[in-house]
């Protein structure tokens, strides 16, 4: 960082007040992703002494040296890439997808013994796809330096985000459906699901766009009886959210995918606008919607009915959703311990939608309290992030981001316990499957990103005495901080 | 913007709470009922994966836990002397449930009671499979083996008969026999296989094996119902006269009773004459035509009331089994009044009724609830629990009892058990032989205790054999012996 002359005073020349120091947070990050890593193994070797065979998985110490490697990597990436970045995120997220792997290897022999998982079980994959999520973490920290460069492509990104989240309803049943819902893409052996990698892109879509049409949306408006009413025009991009939620929700089973997308789009609607009338007709839209949609359409009333009543059939989902709250009630506070209850009785989808029960069941309300503060902290360290980064863009993009990724945790766990009907999206980090862990890490490497951005230290004032061509907040001269500039913001600019 | 997002904060931490409260709702409100749900399958592996408790017999144990070679079915049950001790161990079975204390102290037996939560807990930690507490019965091994062996040896193959004995001073249940019986072991085989095709033959065996007859099946008492009726004379009095056993009912006929409004009567076994229509005599000789006048002359309400201080009609009585409910019908007319009186017409009893119907005279009016259970324990065999004798009923007065002890000790010396004569115990009986429908044999009854001085022992037995002589058929003849034998194994 160049020191850039000061006036001097009085002929002598001072040497400028030192700029605070701020705490890059880096080795507490070490000292957390340790912690993880420990978590993580202690649940393995748990796992194997409860096992028949009473002794460490054969495996232990290669997953374990490769597990410390890979959080290795990662922590070196952000010590380099990242510097002042939120110390907590990574680790948070390194712990759960620690805990999710342990908890599929728990349950593949049971998956593997009656065919519901691929033959070598999916905790090879999902170890693999930890790999690669890491991979891609370290990639996006490299290729992206300045997350506002996201806004220059968001429109793409709507249409990619669009196409991947409408695909699986589609493309024919035979190449989307898994478990009755229509939410993946089945090609060559692989199934992906689209909405994962959908969720960042449309996130970052609404963050630009909101950005640049807040002060039409919540300016121009009447107050009707307290509440201010958007003009109709202005209701077009709500209306469009919503029709293609309810499209998701007809065509493809998901009430959660299409949830989430609403939920999300609604809040960063009222995020950027502050306007809560926005959330009244958000709310009022899709419980409406969905509604009639659950009225219309059986397999989304199937749905509704196992909820409300869980007990009422010994069938299907409602089967299902008994089997879930049994293992709940199985787990009471302290929980079985680990392979030492029956969340296999669920059924199938029991390391996915699931696999919040084999946490209630065999590591209590305890065990369940631990994993929803860890959810939430790395929600709050999101959310956090948005309210310290400087730029509208980052606060709308790192709030939309912790907000999709809150809804996604409330609708999944709140329909395996009963909160909600269930939906289908799987447990963010936890859950087997590919796509949704190499999304979510993206994730993280894009939160890192913002917050890295936030607690990066303003360059130096200027001079006073600079010429006027350094003043304004577009000249190329102040591009002496990697091409960023921070002139944007109104709080610099008033 | 940082205003709204610090509301969307807030929102989220709702929607963490959420969460959290329902985790509450579902792990621990709603547990124990979720848990206790009929299709929930954890029930079933839990039941297997635990060393259940043992039902101890004295010292020894009648049903126990051994550890199998299976992962699923970590323990199998054991049942020792199986068909004996079945109508107080009951069966343990994967595909028929449970029965006996194997149903009502399986909490217990299973290691869920409370009381051994802490003990479960620390195996947990120590990482050793869950325990059961075990049952210690009141069960006399020697009156059992007595009961059963007599019973089973005397019946022939179409005939069902049940023995219930209790302590008259506590009411501690000494033997409970039923026959013919089953083999829990069968019903708590690994092998699915053997399980199905043993409950089918139980099925298909028209003597229903599967029944408790001591305490779940009610018979005609016949005569043994003298007793009562003979309480309620000897309490209450007729035509305002105060009635002693001595006392010679006048108007009583020896012969035949012709019954009011009605075209029967009634008459004595084999249409003998009665000696005379003194209560003591027309007790020993088992006197129908007496004491079905007797009983007209008491009236409904005396008669009534008495055997439901006895405990007839009276319901929910638990051992902790629940017993069925022993019988006197009412709104009677005045022959079924008399026909009731004699033990006929609608009466019906349970062995254990009949048990305690002996107990009250032999403790001094007094009878003590019956109960099967003395003691409750833990894991590791601390006494957890011990039972305390209650009072069930109080009947009669202590000089009504003594009354009534004397008359029965007539039975024995001068009267119908002469079977249970010389047996080194003074021994107060009565016999019962009551009559079914045609093309069957009577129920033949013995109800007694021993010793007369000092009552170690109350006892109720109930055969019904269509396969003896109708002529042999007799509570004395059938009865006696078994009687006779649960008293032997007790006093001798």
């Amino acid at each position: 960082m160049s020191m850039a002359a000061s006036p001097s005073v009085g002929g002598a020349v001072s040497p400028p007040p030192a700029e605070p120091e701020i705490p890059k947070r880096r080795n507490a990050e070490a000292v957390l992703l340790a912690g993880a890593w420990t978590v993580g193994m202690f649940a393995y070797a748990n796992v194997g002494l409860a096992s028949s065979a009473a002794k460490l998985p054969a495996n232990y110490w290669t997953v374990g040296v490769l597990f410390a490697a890979v959080l290795l990597v990662a922590h070196l990436a952000v010590r380099w890439l990242a510097p002042y970045a939120d110390p907590l995120l990574l680790p948070l997220a390194a712990m759960i997808n620690g805990l999710g792997l342990v908890l599929i290897s728990r349950l593949d022999p049971y998956n593997i013994a009656n065919k519901l998982a691929p033959k070598a079980g999916a905790a090879g994959q999902q170890a693999i796809f930890t790999v690669l999520g890491v991979a891609v973490l370290v990639a996006v920290l490299f290729f992206l330096r300045d997350h506002k460069i996201l806004q220059r492509y968001a429109y793409i990104s709507a249409l990619a985000g669009l196409i991947l989240i409408a695909l699986p309803a589609v493309l024919p049943a035979s190449m989307s459906e898994v478990n009755g819902a229509r939410s993946w893409i089945k090609f060559a052996g692989l199934s992906i699901q689209p909405a994962e990698f959908g969720k960042l892109l449309m996130v970052s879509f609404f963050a630009a766009y909101l950005h640049t049409k807040r002060d039409t949306l919540a300016l121009a408006s009447r107050k009707v009886l307290g509440v201010y009413i958007p003009r109709g025009r202005d209701m077009g991009p709500l209306v469009v959210c919503w029709a293609f939620a309810m499209l998701v929700l007809i065509r493809e089973t998901d009430l959660g995918v299409s949830l989430m997308f609403f939920g999300a789009f609604v809040i960063m609607l009222y995020l950027a606008t502050e306007r809560a009338s926005w959330l009244i007709f958000g709310v009022v839209m899709f419980i409406g919607g969905a509604a009639l949609v659950a009225m219309t359409f059986s397999h989304v009333q199937a749905r509704f009915d196992s909820w409300l009543n869980p007990f009422g059939s010994v069938t299907g989902n409602s089967r299902q959703t008994a089997q879930s709250l049994y293992a709940f009630a199985n787990g009471g506070l302290f929980g079985t311990g680990l392979n030492q209850g029956y969340p296999t009785l669920v059924g199938f989808a029991n390391n996915a939608d699931y696999i919040m029960d084999t946490v209630g069941e065999e590591l209590g309300l305890i065990g369940l309290a631990a994993l929803l503060i860890s959810y939430a902290l790395f929600v709050a360290r999101g959310l956090k992030t948005a309210l310290l980064v400087r730029d509208p863009f980052g606060k709308l993009f790192a709030s939309g981001l912790a907000v999709t990724f809150a809804l996604q945790v409330f609708i999944t766990a709140g329909g395996v316990m009963r909160v909600i009907p269930l939906t289908g999206l799987p447990m963010p980090f936890l859950a087997a499957g590919g796509s949704a862990l190499l999304a979510n890490w993206i994730l993280v490497a894009l939160l890192l990103r913002i917050s890295d951005a936030a607690r990066r230290p303003l360059p130096p004032a200027l001079p006073l005495t600079a010429p006027p061509s350094l003043l304004d907040p577009r000249s190329p001269g102040r591009t002496d901080d990697g091409g960023r500039y921070y002139g944007q913001d109104k709080a610099v600019r008033t | 913007m940082n205003r709204p997002i610090k509301k969307v904060a807030i929102f989220c931490f709702a929607l963490f709470a959420a969460l959290f409260l329902e985790g509450n709702w579902i792990q621990v409100v709603k547990a124990s009922s979720y848990s206790a749900h009929a299709d929930n399958y954890r029930n079933t592996i839990y039941n297997y994966q635990v060393q259940r408790g043992n039902i101890i017999v004295g010292s020894t144990n009648v049903a126990t836990s051994k550890a199998t070679s299976s992962s699923t079915m970590k323990y199998q049950r054991v049942y020792s002397n199986g068909s004996e001790y079945a109508p107080v161990t009951g069966y343990f079975s994967s595909n028929y449930g449970t029965a006996a204390l194997e149903q009502y102290e399986n909490t217990l037996l299973n290691g869920k009671d409370t009381r051994l939560a802490t003990q479960n807990f620390l195996r947990k930690a120590e990482g050793k499979n869950q325990a059961g507490g075990s049952v210690v019965t009141t069960i006399d091994a020697k009156a059992q083996d007595a009961a059963y062996q007599a019973l089973t040896g005397e019946l022939s193959s179409s005939g069902v008969g049940a023995v219930a004995a209790i302590n008259p001073k506590t009411g501690a249940i000494l033997a409970l026999v039923s026959a013919p019986s089953y083999d829990p072991n069968k019903l708590a085989s690994p092998s699915a296989t053997t399980q199905n095709d043993y409950a089918t033959s139980l099925q298909n065996n028209a003597l229903q094996p599967e029944l408790d007859r001591a305490l779940n099946e009610t018979y005609p008492p016949g005569s043994t119902f003298k007793i009562v009726t003979s309480a309620a004379a000897l309490t209450d009095g007729i035509d305002g006269q105060t009635v002693t056993p001595t006392t010679s009912i006048s108007g009583a006929p020896l012969t035949t009773l012709a019954l009011p409004q009605s075209t029967s009567t009634i008459s004595n076994s084999g249409g003998e004459t009665c000696n005379s229509a003194v209560l003591m005599d027309a007790f020993a000789q088992s006197c129908n035509t007496v004491y079905g006048y007797v009983g007209m002359k008491l009236g409904e309400s005396s008669v009534q009331s008495m055997a439901e201080s006895f405990g007839f009609n009276k319901t929910g009585l638990t051992v902790p089994m629940t017993t069925s409910t022993s019988v006197f019908p009412k709104n009677l007319s005045q022959a079924q009044l008399a026909q009731s009186s004699i033990g006929q017409f609608d009466v019906t009893m349970t062995p254990l009724e009949g048990a305690m119907m002996a107990s009250a005279v032999a403790n001094g009016g007094t009878i003590e609830a019956p109960y099967l259970i003395s003691k409750e324990l833990d894991t590791s065999g601390n006494v957890i629990a011990s039972a305390t004798p209650t009072t069930y009923s109080t009947p009669i007065s202590g000089s009504v009892a003594s009354e009534l002890s004397t008359m029965m000790q007539d039975v024995v010396t001068n009267g119908t058990a002469t079977s249970l004569q010389n047996l080194g115990v003074s021994v107060a009986a009565k016999t019962g032989t009551a009559e079914r429908g045609t093309g069957q044999n009577p129920v033949a009854w013995m109800v007694a205790y021993a010793p007369a001085n000092n009552p170690q022992v109350a006892v109720a037995v109930m055969v019904a054999d269509n396969n003896v002589q109708p002529s042999d058929a007799f509570g004395n003849s059938l009865a006696g012996p078994i009687a006779a034998a649960v008293i032997k194994a007790v006093v001798g």
